[in-house]
């Protein structure tokens, strides 16, 4: 085998072996007196094909302006979707229109709510003094078994409103507690309209927790305050969940 | 590394014509045979090295360390050679093969030679700046104007083609690169 030392040796003997003729001065004094000729820079050839490449695109783009939107929005759409496919997730298809229209919400008083849902309610406790409860609305829910691929209608989540001192409103949510929907995310972003066009996207800290088989959840904003939604949390002897990502073979969708 | 050149020498070489020419005389046969390596072309060797030990006469006050002078000289050589590589047309003399060939009495020599020669000019150079110059990647990187990583993996590439050309089992990836710093 040539390692390094082998071919060190090799190599010095192969260039240690070439005559090298006499050296010329004259013809370096020469060269000495003449200008610097600078040795040729390599070009940068990746940066030559990118102009190259970009040059191309926006000519494609100034002559096929039509066709250039629809193959970017295709790339875009493909793109999106294979880096979906690449994190284990793909887009379910459209809920049936029939499933979906079935679906509405409704006011409903706690026994009724209680009838609605498949879980054992347990209501809110601990609740801000100037809160005032206002009533129990069902948020409509389906869900997609990514397996068979197939949409189906799930038993309602609930949202109990209130309001508070200021104009201001709060909800918390009341649902079955289901392992196979995986691990819940630990924060929600709510998105404002700017003027402009621009968007303002503020995170909001959400807590989850768990009374027997109902999952309830909060979300701190201007409505209730992370210290208040964790009095009531303790007022529920609430307890915590925590699910196996590894479990997630159902997603639950809430339809607005 | 190949070329070793007495610091007092150079130091005197900046201020002194005799010195200057000893100091060319005594770093002539390197330059010339770094050329004829990576070109394998012996008058075109020549011509490189002529312009490389004029560039490094008028440019020694601008070293600023006499102890780094044989790298220095070993990248104005490299650089003239290889941009002199790239402005001819890649085509190889017979007689300058075999011209050169006859002079190696190791066997190893001989097989590298031949196997050096199938080498895209990159790799051949950065492979000969490596194991004969001793120049490290960050060297190599500055001759060649790509990125350190880039001249590991030439390196490795080149050790490859060589382990083929010579039929020898080749070294894995990472053995390869834990050779070169």
């Amino acid at each position: 085998m040539y390692g390094d030392a082998r071919l060190s040796a090799a190599m010095e003997s192969m260039l240690g072996g070439t005559d090298a003729p006499p050296a010329p001065m004259s013809a370096i004094r020469v060269r000495m007196a003449a200008p610097i000729v600078p040795a040729a820079r390599r070009s940068n050839h990746v940066a030559r094909y990118a102009l190259a490449a970009a040059a191309a695109i926006v000519l494609f783009f100034a002559i096929f302006p039509k066709a250039s939107l629809a193959l970017f929005e295709r790339i875009v759409v493909n793109s999106y979707a294979a880096a979906h496919r690449l994190m284990d997730w793909t887009p379910p298809p459209p809920p049936p229109k029939a499933l979906d229209e079935a679906q509405r919400s409704q006011q409903l008083s706690l026994a009724a709510a209680q009838a609605k849902v498949d879980f054992t309610i347990v209501p809110p406790a601990g609740l801000p003094p100037d809160a005032v409860f206002t009533g129990i609305d069902t948020m409509p829910a389906l869900i997609y078994d990514k397996a068979k691929r197939v949409w189906s209608k799930s038993a309602p989540a609930l949202q109990f409103d209130y309001k508070r001192s200021g104009g201001r409103t709060f909800s918390i949510s009341a649902e079955k507690d289901d392992p196979r929907t995986g691990p819940y995310g630990k924060y929600m972003w709510h998105v404002d309209d700017l003027p402009g066009g621009k968007v303002a996207m503020t995170k909001h800290a959400r807590f989850i927790w768990k009374n027997g088989d109902q999952m309830m959840s909060a979300i701190e904003d201007d409505g209730i305050s992370a210290a208040e939604i964790l009095a009531i949390r303790a007022a529920m002897h609430g307890h915590d969940i925590a699910h196996d990502a590894r479990e997630t073979v159902v997603k639950r969708y809430r339809l607005p | 590394m190949a070329l070793s050149i007495d610091p007092a020498l150079v130091t005197a070489a900046r201020s002194d014509d005799v010195s200057l020419e000893l100091l060319i005389v005594a770093v002539w046969p390197e330059a010339y045979r770094l050329a004829a390596s990576i070109l394998r072309d012996r008058t075109l060797a020549e011509d490189v090295a002529q312009e490389a030990c004029a560039t490094m006469a008028r440019s020694l006050d601008g070293l600023k360390d006499v102890k780094t002078f044989s790298p220095w000289f070993y990248r104005i050589v490299s650089n003239y050679a290889i941009g002199a590589a790239r402005r001819r047309r890649p085509t190889v003399s017979i007689d300058a093969v075999s011209e050169c060939s006859t002079q190696f009495d190791s066997s190893d020599a001989l097989d590298l030679y031949d196997a050096l020669a199938a080498l895209p000019i990159d790799q051949r150079a950065a492979l000969v700046l490596h194991y004969y110059a001793g120049l490290n990647s960050f060297d190599i990187a500055a001759v060649l104007g790509v990125a350190a990583p880039t001249v590991r993996f030439r390196i490795m590439l080149a050790r490859r083609a060589l382990a083929k050309a010579l039929s020898q089992p080749s070294s894995t990836s990472d053995e390869v690169l834990s050779h070169v710093r």
